[in-house]
């Protein structure tokens, strides 16, 4: 769904849904997935059906994600760190 | 709530767009201490969004952005150097009523989630607008999203859509994004207008007023010449739209007059205009109300910004939609009524600065004292801070006499004897004063304190 436009040099390690991605440096959570064409970020908690980044700016809460242990936290506001751990939100989740 | 004390500032803005950057550079002007709380990564808001790395790195492209970008660079550049402490990555979650300011980390980790508060003596909002959400059926399946989310992820990380674009709404800023999208390179399969037949025709009225500002109407056309040039589908009056797909976007039905049909989509990107961000004025119990032009809720505001809650004001997009270059006007008029407000400077003075280029006004104290020679003495049978009230709206030398301090007041005239406003100590502190200002000689003075038997001994009335 989107592509870089042109090609970065510092990256940084991140762990999503367990699989290592590195990703470029100072841009956020939500933009780096969205490059790796994750689009589904969580399940809606009332009907499941699956949900991810609208606004990107904080304001509609569709972008939440578990990250490095604490839940609903939004992907579009939150630049990447080396080593941060990222799970999808799922309603049912085992 | 919180066993530290909250650090006081003059004046807390929220927000460092446009017209949170211009008020503290106008407020520390002044003199005020300022804190700036912003949610965002780096300076600049929405607009200039990511404008400081963007120039740095970024180059060629920050110049494709446009001429409205050296504005904004400027305006980052000369905020940064103002003296206003300055916070990012900060998320306001509660404001009391005495105008304490709960914040914390907007990209909580375990190590930084830390909750702050501070004290603000007044208080700025400028939080600027957001898209309108409009909801249509399947607007939440991942790959439906307002064109400006293509803004921020272009601006801020450089990411362009890839695979099939559909872009549906109306408005200005639809048109510009398109733009954007041609020029480097995106598919764009299909543009879908929403405009209401007969939109065009009802606002026909408004023509004469609109050609007054004809560069907009040029560059609304260019933009539209451009898309068309590039012989991309555009569909008008269109009334229905939907998203299908199952975990992804895959299609879009466009229904028009009765009739629909299907194009395969990556992206659809919506855009209905934009609405003020009202989620804190709302929440401090500013009064609102419904703007009928642009059919959004705005709060009610004075020609300074001030809200109908005490200290509290707004400027900028989320007060009433107006775009970068209002909003830094507005940030710089809120900001002034806040130095006028905490007594720095005068109504005057406010009013003065605000139009450097119309007659300066004169206050009126200076109209009635300004032409006389010599420095101003006030007496007054109340305290002193009664008369002190119009020293700033002179520039002469200002002296003040009153009743501070203890003492007797059995009558009139021990009261005005005692405290030194009688009319002998009227004429003795007079001739001192002028004898101060070297007009007169002092022995002047000297005599006068000895023809009204003035008592140098005897002690201030403010020290018993």
């Amino acid at each position: 769904m989107f592509k870089k436009q042109y090609e970065s040099h510092e990256t940084v390690s991140i762990i999503f849904e367990g699989k290592n991605l590195d990703v470029e440096i100072g841009q956020t959570v939500a933009s780096a997935l969205l490059v790796g064409g994750n689009m589904v970020f969580r399940s809606s908690v009332v009907s499941g059906q699956p949900r991810g980044p609208y606004c990107m700016m904080g304001v509609c809460f569709e972008c939440l994600l578990e990250i490095d242990g604490i839940p609903n936290q939004r992907a579009c506001m939150i630049p990447v760190r080396e080593a941060m751990e990222i799970k999808r939100q799922q309603k049912n989740k085992e | 709530m919180n066993s530290i004390r909250a650090p006081k500032f003059d004046y807390i803005i929220i927000g460092a767009g446009p017209a949170g950057m211009a008020a503290a550079i106008t407020a520390r002007a002044h003199g005020l201490s300022v804190l700036v709380l912003d949610e965002q990564p780096s300076a600049g808001g929405q607009i200039f969004r990511n404008i400081e790395s963007l120039e740095a790195t970024r180059n060629s492209e920050f110049s494709k952005l446009g001429q409205e970008y050296e504005f904004g660079s400027s305006l980052v550049r000369r905020f940064k150097k103002c003296g206003a402490d300055y916070f990012t990555d900060r998320s306001v979650w509660q404001i009391d009523k005495n105008l304490q300011i709960h914040h914390v980390s907007a990209s909580a980790s375990k190590s930084n989630s830390v909750n702050s508060h501070c004290q603000a003596k007044r208080l700025l909002i400028a939080v600027g607008a957001m898209e309108r959400p409009m909801p249509l059926p399947g607007w939440t399946i991942p790959g439906v999203m307002p064109c400006t989310a293509v803004d921020v992820l272009y601006k801020s990380s450089g990411l362009i859509p890839d695979g099939e674009v559909v872009l549906a709404g109306s408005g200005p800023l639809l048109l510009l994004i398109g733009c954007r999208l041609l020029d480097v390179g995106v598919h764009v399969s299909a543009f879908l207008d929403t405009s209401m037949n007969g939109a065009l025709l009802k606002a026909l009225p408004l023509l004469p007023n609109a050609l007054r500002s004809h560069k907009y109407l040029t560059r609304g056309l260019s933009l539209l010449w451009k898309i068309r040039k590039a012989g991309i589908p555009f569909y008008s009056g269109i009334q229905n739209i939907e998203a299908l797909g199952t975990s992804k976007l895959e299609k879009v039905r466009i229904g028009k007059s009765g009739k629909s049909f299907d194009v395969t989509a990556d992206l659809l990107l919506l855009h209905n205009g934009v609405v003020p961000n009202v989620q804190i004025t709302r929440n401090l119990g500013c009064e609102h109300r419904w703007y009928d032009v642009q059919r959004y809720w705005e709060p009610i505001v004075d020609d300074w910004g001030n809200t109908s809650v005490d200290h509290v004001s707004i400027a900028g997009d989320c007060g009433r939609v107006a775009g970068a270059a209002i909003s830094e006007v507005s940030g710089h008029l809120a900001a002034l009524e806040t130095v006028y407000q905490l007594g720095v400077i005068s109504k005057v003075e406010r009013d003065n600065l605000l139009n450097p280029d119309k007659e300066q006004k004169i206050s009126f104290v200076e109209k009635c004292l300004g032409k006389t020679e010599g420095p101003i003495m006030a007496a007054s049978d109340y305290m002193r801070m009664n008369s002190d009230q119009i020293r700033p709206y002179t520039n002469k030398s200002f002296y003040s006499l009153g009743t501070d301090g203890f003492g007797r007041s059995d009558t009139r005239k021990n009261l005005r004897k005692f405290f030194e406003v009688d009319k002998e100590h009227l004429v003795a502190y007079g001739l001192s004063v002028l004898a101060k200002e070297q007009l007169i000689a002092s022995k002047y003075a000297k005599e006068a304190i000895k023809k009204y038997n003035i008592d140098g001994e005897k002690p201030m009335p403010t020290k018993l």
